[in-house]
């Protein structure tokens, strides 16, 4: 394999798919980026055997061929380099030699076949969201995604693909997210499928502002095609709780509070709070809302007054901080709506301002006040 | 072959006393050991004890106890009586001496026995002999409540026996070692030894004190420091010696169990532990301690003379006793003391800054309601506890609970990179880190289950508040009934500690609250493990609420494999030395092992 390539192209490519590169991994090849010369086309691979991505930039090509070289220490030299032409060459024992106007590298690579190869992804049934729209999704939604690998269908987001709406919905057992996409065509590719929050993460990294990009669903994997560079992700085949059970319909009270006032006074009162439990609660009252917080084993203690528009019987009810303030951070409007029963059960979290295209609706459970 | 050589025979009994002598009649001094051992379980308040040629020629001991009755007389001869247990199920329930009912039928087979004795209600005493194992006739006398019993021509009728004997002065060391035992053991009873005629004791009851000064001798006994400590079920109290009164040999060494004499190489190890470097070398602490515990705890009867005894949780006294010691020695301050170190020192240093770190966080509440006060500095002297911990040692570590955090403030000025304390995790297993005499080894899961054993304790007397998450998506479990027997059981003091449950229907049932720091989806998981530990049940001597808190602490904590960051270490080595009890596991494991410079050099060597 010979071809030559700019910096400044072959630094683009790898740096989209370095972070796929597990930190620690049991299969040493996945260290590895395998590169690719073919067509006067370069492209880079990187994968953990969850998520694979291929990135591509133009390059000259000498010779065709394959070969893989540790990701991170092809990165670690581009990135020195001054934007200069690079020349790169293997040989049949993969010995790889880097040579630019500045001098000579050489490093080993491994043969290509130790590479694990690219999941198969039946073109047949796709979709296509628009990018900003998509964007949003992910953002508002793999927060709330639970990082423990207990209940696997909980660590990614539940993609619902339906006739006239697209859904996304995330949840750890203690807050939910819901998102629909409202002017979506599913061309009759009716399907649930959960995909795991690092995958998405990649995505929105490399979505564009603007434009459409193209969705393909297959049995196990999902792949999003974006400019120069595609995502495979595995699926995660486990059944998601049924949500739309725990979301009641009806609410007794509401509450319509400033977002930005409201964040900034849960997150003082909340350094006050226990740091294992960060509980606050909220004692509503008339048109006002006392936030408050105590931490027994430091002393600490704390509580605010915010006005807001209530007009209901008082109610105490609690919850945990952090959850609070992750919610009210991914609403985007200025005001937020509130609504809720009572201290036990669930309370829904709007923006106030109506979007035509995308519902969005967040819920956190309370904790029980002592 | 003829018949004549391989003819088995059942051995006459006579001849088989005689061979069992051999295990329990050694020597006079384990006659006297049997002889006042009987006179104790006999409820004696005063034992008179008359030696001659070191008991070879007269082992004499006059008691005021319950004495025998006529029919009980002949029969205590007989192999295998005994008064002290009848049923198997008593030998689980040891609360005598003696048990096994082979001393006096030992003793007499290959002695010169004459008793006297009168029960307390007797119109008259009985006297009674045995020569070689051949019993006399009974006789009637008139006689004191009591028993008297002269041994005479001990092994007459064992000659190579008689041969190993030592020298009189020999065997009256040994009855010496033997009796003094008894004499600390009981400080109640009355001992008078009378040895060749000549008065060598004469102890009045007393307290346990005067009774080690009049045994140990008066010099030590201003010397003594008193220990008393307990966990669950298990006491220990009595005296050790401070350090600088220990002995060349180990005969100033004493421990009892339940009343018991007993030797125990690994508690004889916790307490030299518990003295660290502060004993010179060479030199062997003087201790006189007590154990006393449930009798189902331990099997004394694996040895016939009763001195070695087994624990069914060897580990738990081994701590206990090692910080039972540390702590006798630091109340003293024979230990070196945080106060004594010269201001400005370095561990003094690194506290002092790190104190100063946490006033001025943001954490800092000006007014502190005096309530919380307390609480407030316990959680910042868990941190300073970890890192006076690993900056110094062991020993500095009580002292610094014990001393006043806010007095050290006026002291200013050091550099921040004094406080890193370096945790490395090992295998997802354990967090290694150095210390000043070598290297600290604390067990992750352990560490975690100590720190959530004392929460949830602190949750049920109501000292630190629930801290209850509502599920989304609660959990229904179906139980098998054993399963749903023991969650009924249990069920009010899970809903304590943070669970909200509800029976369903029938044995199923659904979580519908947890305490927050369960992670999601270990819902039925953690029930399931809280009820199976709840039934296997290894801890005898806990209570529910121990059990409760031993059972979701150890299914909540961190598991070995799990990686923890830095920050996760730092928290919870922190968490941990905040913790009243630190260096043990709920169930007595150690938690911290540390391991000394000197025994890596060993290695290398």
């Amino acid at each position: 394999m010979n071809f030559s390539v700019s910096r400044d192209n072959i630094f683009k490519a790898l740096q989209k798919v370095i972070n796929v590169i597990p930190s620690k991994s049991t299969v040493e090849i996945l260290y590895n980026v395998l590169i690719s010369s073919k067509n006067n086309t370069l492209s880079i691979t990187a994968t953990d055997l969850e998520i694979t991505q291929i990135s591509w930039t133009e390059c000259t090509s000498n010779e065709d061929g394959d070969v893989t070289v540790p990701g991170k220490l092809l990165l670690d030299i581009i990135r020195e380099l001054p934007n200069v032409n690079i020349n790169f060459s293997s040989d049949q024992n993969h010995k790889i030699i880097i040579k630019s106007e500045m001098g000579e590298y050489k490093l080993s690579g491994e043969d290509k076949t130790e590479f694990p190869s690219i999941p198969a992804v039946d073109a047949s049934s796709n979709i296509k969201i628009q990018n900003n729209v998509l964007k949003k999704m992910i953002e508002k939604t793999i927060f709330a995604c639970s990082t423990d690998h207990f209940r696997p269908a909980l660590t990614g987001v539940l993609c619902q693909v339906m006739d006239s709406e697209y859904r996304m919905v995330a949840t750890d057992g203690h807050r939910l997210v819901k998102i629909i996409n409202k002017d979506f065509q599913g061309n009759g590719n009716k399907r649930d499928l959960i995909i795991p929050t690092k995958a998405l993460n990649f995505v929105a990294r490399n979505l564009p502002e603007n434009g459409t990009q193209q969705i393909t669903l297959s049995e196990n994997h999902v792949l999003f095609e974006l400019p120069d560079t595609k995502i495979y992700s595995r699926i995660i085949n486990e059944p998601y709780p049924d949500y739309d059970r725990v979301i009641p319909a009806d609410f007794s009270k509401e509450l319509e509070v400033d977002r930005n006032g409201f964040i900034s006074s849960v997150k003082r009162v909340s350094l006050f709070s226990n740091p294992i439990t960060s509980q606050i609660k909220l004692s509503l009252s008339s048109n006002n809302i006392n936030v408050s917080a105590q931490d027994i084993d430091f002393g600490g203690e704390a509580n605010e007054n915010i006005s807001c528009k209530y007009t209901f019987e008082n109610l105490d009810i609690a919850y945990n901080a952090n959850y609070l303030i992750d919610i009210l951070r991914h609403m985007d409007s200025e005001k937020i709506l509130l609504k809720v029963n009572d201290a036990d059960g669930p309370a829904l979290i709007f923006p106030d301002s109506d979007n035509e295209q995308v519902d969005l609706v967040m819920l956190i459970m309370p904790v029980r006040i002592n | 072959m003829t018949d004549k050589i391989n003819k088995i025979q059942i051995l006459s009994d006579t001849l088989a006393n005689k061979i069992a002598a051999g295990e329990v009649v050694e020597r006079p001094a384990s006659v006297v050991k049997e002889l006042v051992e009987n006179a104790i379980d006999a409820g004696a308040s005063h034992i008179e004890l008359f030696i001659k040629n070191g008991g070879k020629l007269l082992i004499h001991i006059i008691d005021n106890g319950c004495g025998l009755s006529e029919t009980d007389l002949p029969l205590a001869f007989e192999r295998h009586a005994t008064s002290k247990i009848k049923t198997e199920t008593d030998l689980e329930n040891i609360h005598s001496l003696g048990f096994r009912g082979e001393a006096l039928p030992s003793i007499a087979s290959v002695a010169h026995v004459d008793i006297k004795t009168k029960e307390k209600d007797a119109a008259t005493g009985l006297v009674f002999s045995v020569i070689g194992g051949k019993a006399g006739q009974l006789k009637r006398i008139a006689s004191n409540m009591g028993t008297s019993i002269e041994i005479k021509n001990l092994f007459f009728n064992t000659p190579a026996r008689r041969k190993f004997l030592k020298s009189d002065n020999a065997e009256n060391q040994q009855i010496l070692i033997v009796l003094k035992r008894f004499f600390l053991a009981y400080p109640s009873i009355e001992f008078n030894l009378n040895i060749d005629d000549k008065k060598i004791f004469s102890l009045k009851p007393s307290d346990l004190r005067i009774r080690i000064g009049e045994v140990f001798g008066e010099e030590i006994s201003n010397d003594l420091l008193n220990v008393e400590s307990s966990i669950g079920g298990i006491k220990i109290f009595g005296y050790i010696g401070k350090p600088s009164v220990a002995r060349r040999s180990r005969t100033h060494q004493h421990l009892f169990l339940n009343g018991r004499p007993i030797q125990d190489r690994n508690l004889g190890f916790a307490i030299t532990q518990g003295y660290s470097e502060t004993l010179e070398e060479g030199t062997h602490p003087v201790y006189c301690l007590f154990i006393e515990m449930d009798t189902s705890l331990v099997d004394v009867n694996i040895h016939p003379t009763k001195m070695f005894v087994r624990f069914s949780n060897d580990r738990t006294m081994f701590y206990l006793f090692l910080n039972s010691i540390k702590r006798a020695l630091n109340d003293q301050g024979i230990l070196a003391d945080f106060s004594q170190i010269k201001t400005g020192s370095a561990i003094q240093k690194v506290i002092i800054d790190e104190q100063k770190e946490a006033l001025t966080e943001s954490r800092k509440i000006d007014s502190i309601k005096s309530g919380k006060k307390e609480k407030l500095q316990l959680s910042r002297k868990g941190q300073q506890l970890s890192l006076a911990y690993f900056k110094s040692d062991l020993n500095k570590l009580e002292n610094i609970q014990q001393s006043d955090l806010h007095e050290t403030n006026i002291f200013d000025g050091f550099s921040q990179n004094q406080l890193e304390v370096r945790l490395w995790q090992v295998h997802r297993k354990y967090i290694f880190s150095e210390i000043k005499s070598g290297l600290v080894v604390i067990d992750q899961h352990l560490a975690h289950a100590r720190i959530l054993y004392e929460q949830t304790l602190k949750i049920f007397e109501k000292k630190a508040p629930v801290n209850a998450q509502k599920l989304l998506f609660p959990q229904k479990i179906t139980l098998a009934l054993d399963d749903f027997l023991v969650f009924k059981d249990i069920y009010q003091l899970m809903q304590r500690i943070g669970f909200t449950i509800n029976v369903f229907s029938g044995n199923t049932i659904i979580i519908e609250e947890m305490p927050s720091d369960v992670k999601i989806g270990r819902e039925s998981q953690i029930l399931m493990d809280i009820i199976d530990y709840y039934k296997t049940n290894p801890h005898g001597s806990f209570n529910l609420n121990e059990k409760i808190a031993a059972a979701y602490a150890y299914k909540n904590a961190v598991k070995s494999g799990e990686e923890l960051n830095n920050a996760k270490m730092n928290s919870l080595v922190d968490q941990l030395f905040a913790c009243d009890y630190p260096f043990f596991a709920p169930d007595g494991k150690p938690v911290i092992v540390s391991i000394e410079l000197e025994e890596l050099a060993k290695k290398f060597r």
